[in-house]
């Protein structure tokens, strides 16, 4: 394996440009693929990676580096020093980008698990650097093998090679099953093919389901090529499983191709599918194609089998997710799978907690996006408009009496309750300003009350006595009599009579009343309650120093002291939550509502 | 549905570009002193071009998703590549690809990664000449691209709508351009009517302004006019421009000041679908 995938990145041959790959990156547009083409003419100067700067990039017959184009992300291939070959994956859209690394990382431990059937993946922070930026990208070895049409075009003729196909494929489905992945987009440009058919590699992983990582909130980015998927396929339809369809698809395919090469002819060769097409998913009994696949199957078991399987999954209303196969989220446990088992989490082992409200912005962000703010502007519009015509027909027909002066306030007081208050941004800046309020009142009293506890009186120390003593109480019982061979004088036998009578520990021992006959009285029995005592004392005097009054106090105001320190931090949180939000008043209300600027 | 229709070889779908050539175009283009707004639309459609090929390309194979065509406006009325794809309405993407004027060597100026400035070499495909001339019969271009349009759509009915970007400093001579804008945006496939989009070149040096959905804020007449000859987008470009961090609302439009829309180029699903927004 190249020392690539293991070294660590920070290795970079210059100086970083102090650009800083922050939370904001992903709200920053990516570069498109002309500019990563443009990047990529000069690898020294725009690659991260020390590997691949010193590489050389494919180039076509105009000078310009090779491309290959997704909906995602374009790939560049890379010639390393060593002259292996890289696919370098260059990201051109920032959806959930800042969650990629993540994703990457979930498939680079699969990788690891599925050799050959998954490439080994890197995810690189500065992968390419555009205009002084730097941008991630993913590196990975280039696929051997031909892509998937290729391989069954030049076997059209073998039907042996078409049949092996269709059993890797087989293969692969369900190791990727075992491992409780699924890739998500099986297609003809994401398969390479190699060793005659028996070896599969799938490339492309942007769709790619883990189960600690499940893509997003559980929600897929991409629902894969038409041709290969459930007509029903969408967002949520994501988990080990989806890939079946795919491989049904491809399956009679494959086996109708190996009974009927001329079906290649008649309804594949396009490059846009291997023979299926969308729809025929959605209407599999208008389809000539499912006919003529039909009536081969008449007289093939595979393919019939193949075929029955294929058209079951067409009448469901949606594509097929193992079901049992879910997470639990509290226990974070893959449940069925028996082989790899991957915490959910934080990558510290901590489980990420959702007990913290949403920000305020992000709040009216969720609210916009729903149109309540246009919604309420419009409503608004056209009360304003209602209430300034029904005031100037009260006013044309009764001049400009109490009742038109009624209706005026009348109308102002349901302008600003009903409409100003229920304005999402205002609503908002209300709740984020009751909240800091709310903040604001409860600083003062913490702070009243650290006062009070620093200047008040410090208190009797007679107050501390009763926790002193029962403090010591509890040290003393934790003192085994045992530890009374320690003093001078005391002797096994004496041990093992006190614990004859019960007395187990130094309390017990101050507890009793009188000492068992044998040693009443005697100088042995003076000894050990000299012992007790000492042991008490000192017990006594170091809890004493602990629960003094100046150190009560001291503590009191540090608590204090943190609590109003949360609360502050609570507070600037909020101040800057509320700067993100414009304006809220009245006139940017009415500006929102006259010039349309919701 | 309008607009869903899957973009394949056999479906391709097309872009027409309306260049104004017009002797306005001979000003200088916002602050950058030196380029003048020709060279800033040469510059443009030279990157939509590369945009538009790259968004097919597999490698050495480029797959014709798309067919493009180009009619210039500037003293006249000019339909056509110049080169060897002349004398052609609309042209495959793969062809397109394999032909343009030439691969010009541009010096690029770029953060050496050290504080300082460093100028590179850099390849860059050239289809278009900067070129001003003459007046601006905007409304005799859009004219004729109906016409051309229109042979498209009869070509291929079932393809998604094509796409035409005029790019103007928006001051046509030859009268109203609206009512022939409408009636170009009365065209379409089964799968929706054309989509006719505006790019905005100005000598105003104002920031950028991408799919807004009012004109208000818009700096000047010919903008607000350009903005309201453009096509309201279709909800699936709304979802993809916002999930792509643009501001798109419901009715944004295709238009843009100072901007180029290559966005939209890479916001057409080919090939694997996007789920649908949240």
């Amino acid at each position: 394996m190249p020392s690539f995938l293991t070294e660590p990145e920070a290795l970079l041959p210059y100086a970083e440009p102090g650009v800083d790959p922050g939370p904001d990156r992903q709200r920053r547009k990516l570069p498109d693929a002309v500019a990563y083409r443009e990047a990529l003419q000069h690898p020294e100067a725009h690659l991260g990676f020390p590997d691949l700067a010193r590489g050389s990039v494919a180039r076509g017959r105009d000078g310009l580096p090779l491309a290959y184009s997704g909906r995602f992300a374009v790939v560049f291939r890379v010639a390393a020093p060593d002259g292996s070959a890289w696919a370098l994956r260059c990201f051109t859209s920032p959806d959930r980008l800042s969650e990629r690394s993540l994703h990457w990382q979930g498939v680079a431990r699969y990788a690891d698990v599925l050799p050959t059937l998954l490439l080994p993946v890197r995810f690189l922070e500065r992968g390419v650097r555009v205009d002084g930026a730097w941008y991630p990208a993913v590196a990975m070895p280039w696929a051997s093998g031909e892509p998937l049409l290729v391989f069954v075009k030049r076997h059209l003729a073998v039907p042996g090679a078409l049949t092996a196909l269709a059993e890797s494929l087989g293969q692969a489905l369900a190791r990727l099953e075992a491992a409780g992945v699924a890739h998500g987009d099986w297609q003809h440009d994401n398969l390479f093919v190699s060793e005659n058919g028996r070896g599969v590699t799938l490339v492309d992983y942007d769709g790619f389901f883990t189960p600690d990582w499940a893509t997003g909130a559980g929600q897929a980015i991409e629902i894969g090529h038409p041709n290969y998927q459930h007509p029903g396929r969408n967002a949520e339809s994501i988990g080990v499983g989806i890939d079946r369809f795919a491989y049904r698809a491809m399956r009679a395919a494959l086996l109708a191709l190996a009974r009927d090469a001329s079906l290649w002819d008649r309804f594949g060769g396009d490059g846009e599918s291997l023979l299926f097409s969308r729809q025929d998913y959605a209407a599999p009994h208008d389809s000539r194609l499912f006919a003529e696949v039909r009536r081969l199957a008449e007289s093939d078991g595979g393919l019939a089998d193949a075929l029955a399987e294929l058209e079951t999954d067409c009448a469901l209303p949606a594509p097929t997710v193992l079901p049992a196969l879910t997470l639990r989220p509290e226990v974070g446990v893959w449940v069925r799978d028996r082989r790899v088992r991957v915490p959910v989490g934080n990558d510290d082992g901590t489980v990420p907690s959702c007990t913290r409200f949403r920000p305020y912005p992000e709040r009216l962000g969720a609210m916009e996006a729903a149109g309540a703010g246009r919604r309420n502007v419009t409503a608004a519009r056209a009360f304003l408009l209602a209430a300034a015509l029904s005031i100037w027909a009260s006013a044309a027909l009764t001049g400009w009496s109490f009742f038109t002066a009624v209706l005026a306030a009348a109308c102002a007081h349901w302008f600003l309750f009903g409409y100003y208050l229920n304005w999402p941004r205002k609503r908002v800046w209300d709740a984020l300003h009751q909240e800091l309020g709310k903040l604001t009142v409860e600083v003062a009293g913490l702070e009243e009350r650290k006062r009070a506890a620093f200047e008040g009186p410090v208190g009797p120390p007679t107050c501390c006595e009763a926790v002193v003593r029962e403090r010591t109480r509890e040290s003393l019982q934790r003192v085994s009599i045992s530890r009374a061979l320690a003093a001078p004088g005391i002797r096994r036998e004496t041990v093992r009579l006190l614990r004859s009578v019960g007395i187990e520990s130094a309390r017990d021992l101050s507890d009793a009343g009188p000492l068992p006959a044998p040693l009443r009285g005697g100088a042995e029995a003076a000894r050990l309650r000299l012992w007790c005592r000492e042991t008490e004392r000192s017990f006594a005097e170091r809890h004493a120093r602990n629960v003094s009054p100046e150190r009560r106090r001291a503590a009191r105001v540090r608590a204090l002291e943190q609590q109003i320190a949360r609360r502050r931090r609570r507070m600037r949180e909020l101040q800057a939550e509320g700067s993100t939000i414009r304006g809220a008043g009245l006139h940017a209300y009415l500006a929102a509502i006259l010039m349309g600027r919701a | 549905m309008a607009y869903t229709a899957e973009i394949n070889r056999a479906k391709p779908t097309a872009f027409f570009f309306l260049i104004d050539q017009s002797g306005s175009m001979d000003d200088p283009y916002g602050l950058d002193s030196g380029k003048r707004k020709c060279d800033a639309v040469a510059d443009a459609i030279n990157r939509l071009l590369s945009t538009l090929v790259l968004r097919c390309a597999k490698g050495e194979d480029v797959r014709d998703y798309f067919q493009v065509g180009v009619v210039g406006y500037g003293g006249a009325v000019r339909t056509g590549f110049s080169g060897p794809l002349s004398q052609r309405q609309f042209v495959p993407i793969s062809e397109v690809a394999d032909n343009p004027l030439r691969v010009e060597q541009r010096m690029r100026k770029e953060d050496d990664g050290a504080g300082g400035l460093v100028e590179r070499p850099v390849r860059f495909p050239v289809w278009f000449e900067p070129y001003a001339n003459g007046n601006t019969p905007m409304t005799a271009a859009i004219e004729e691209t109906r016409k051309i349009v229109q042979a498209w759509c009869e070509l291929y009915p079932l393809s998604y709508p094509p796409v035409v970007i005029n790019i103007s400093d928006g001051e046509p001579t030859d009268g109203n351009p609206v009512p022939a804008s409408e009636a170009l945006k009365q065209i379409g496939t089964n799968d929706g009517k054309i989509l006719f989009f505006n790019i905005h070149i100005s000598g105003s040096a104002k920031r950028p302004i991408e799919f807004p959905d009012s004109e208000v804020g818009l700096p000047d007449e010919f903008a607000q006019r350009l903005f309201n000859m453009s096509s309201v987008l279709p909800p699936r470009l709304v979802d993809e421009a916002r999930r792509e961090g643009y501001s798109a609302a419901p009715n944004s439009r295709g238009f843009a000041f100072n901007a180029d829309l290559r966005a939209l180029i890479q916001f057409l699903d080919i090939g694997t679908r996007t789920a649908e927004l949240r």
